[in-house]
């Protein structure tokens, strides 16, 4: 039997619930680029709890290699890599394109998975789709934005690497319940200009 | 108000993705739920997929274990010279609480019939043949795999 951690039933769901948000949250930094599974086709429409829940599954019944603990002492870690390799699957996959390997989440805790590199090696055709698309969503974004008081001073505190809430909202003189709000605020919005774009509408 | 959000290089728009889907580990579970529910995602799938996959493990390890304890079982019954009487009887019931269902209840309605010795050796000679034909079935399964 391949190895795996000693979880109650509550702490599996929970980690079923992480990594399908860990899984959706990757798939959506593909999106924002323009990455194509196939021409048209964008990651946005991938199943996130089903990338997750097979992930964990193909590991409890060893169908997938089994948990190295010398290589991740974290199982959720380990879990995220076979998350990011099962995606980097489907970019190399895709058709009539090259794409470098997207290395897996590392053993000391950077989830800097770089998918970034990913659409600079695309065929001309997915590239020019990708850049195109990616300008649209961003004059879109703009437009949604444009009422939105925290997001212009969000970019220049992003911009000037300033990724900390407590450190932004300092800056900002607000509360930190103020920034989160924010980002609640925002997530929906950026999500409904992806999904319209996605699906050829006018956002 | 000038808004010009396309001057900013792919980089920040990365950490503007990070900050507005936050997915590290610094969450609670309450935020990560709330989180799923912002992004329109049901996460119950995925729970469902793990549940199941435990089961099917979980029921492996019993059959595996269940098989296991049979055979050393039998294999301490047939070392044992001449068990005779009580002890033969109780080595029996042992074996034969390792079976399920209607295997299970048709030896134990075996054992209660058993009179004597002979019986009893005819009976463990039964599971004798049981334990190879479960074996022979798990090989050809592995193989067959």
């Amino acid at each position: 039997m391949a190895t795996i951690p000693d979880l109650t039933s509550e702490q599996w769901d929970e980690l079923a619930e992480r990594l399908t948000l860990y899984a959706s949250c990757r798939v959506i930094r593909l999106s924002w680029r323009g990455l194509r599974i196939r021409k048209g086709q964008s990651f946005l429409g991938l199943d996130a709890a089903d990338l997750a829940g097979e992930a964990i599954a193909a590991v409890i019944d060893g169908r997938r290699e089994s948990w190295n603990i010398d290589a991740y002492p974290d199982f959720y870690r380990f879990l995220q890599s076979i998350v990011d390799s099962k995606i980097s699957a489907l970019v190399r996959s895709a058709e009539n394109r090259r794409s470098r390997t997207l290395e897996p989440v590392d053993k000391k805790g950077s989830t800097v998975a770089d998918f970034a590199s990913i659409p600079h090696s695309q065929s001309p055709d997915n590239l020019c789709e990708a850049v195109e698309w990616k300008e649209k969503f961003r004059v879109a974004l703009e437009k949604e934005l444009a009422d939105d008081s925290i997001s212009k001073g969000l970019f220049e505190c992003l911009d000037a690497g300033m990724t900390d809430r407590s450190e932004i909202a300092e800056l900002f003189g607000v509360s930190i319940n103020e920034i989160y709000n924010a980002q609640k605020r925002l997530n929906p919005r950026v999500l409904r200009v992806m999904k319209k774009l996605d699906q050829g509408k006018k956002p | 108000m000038s808004y010009n959000l396309r001057q900013y290089s792919d980089e920040v728009w990365d950490r503007f993705f990070d900050f507005v889907f936050p997915c590290d580990e610094k969450l609670t579970r309450q935020e990560v739920q709330a989180e799923l529910q912002r992004q329109g995602i049901d996460a119950r799938p995925a729970i469902a997929r793990v549940r199941e996959a435990l089961e099917a493990r979980r029921a492996r390890e019993a059959l595996t274990f269940a098989r296991e304890s049979r055979s050393d079982l039998l294999t301490k019954a047939k070392n044992v010279s001449a068990p005779v009487g009580q002890a033969l009887r109780e080595t029996l019931r042992q074996i034969i609480s390792r079976l399920s269902g209607s295997e299970q209840a048709a030896y134990f309605h075996k054992l209660e019939r058993a009179a004597s010795e002979d019986d009893m050796q005819s009976l463990l000679e039964d599971l004798h043949r049981l334990d190879a034909i479960s074996k022979d079935g798990q090989d050809a399964g592995k193989s067959a795999k």
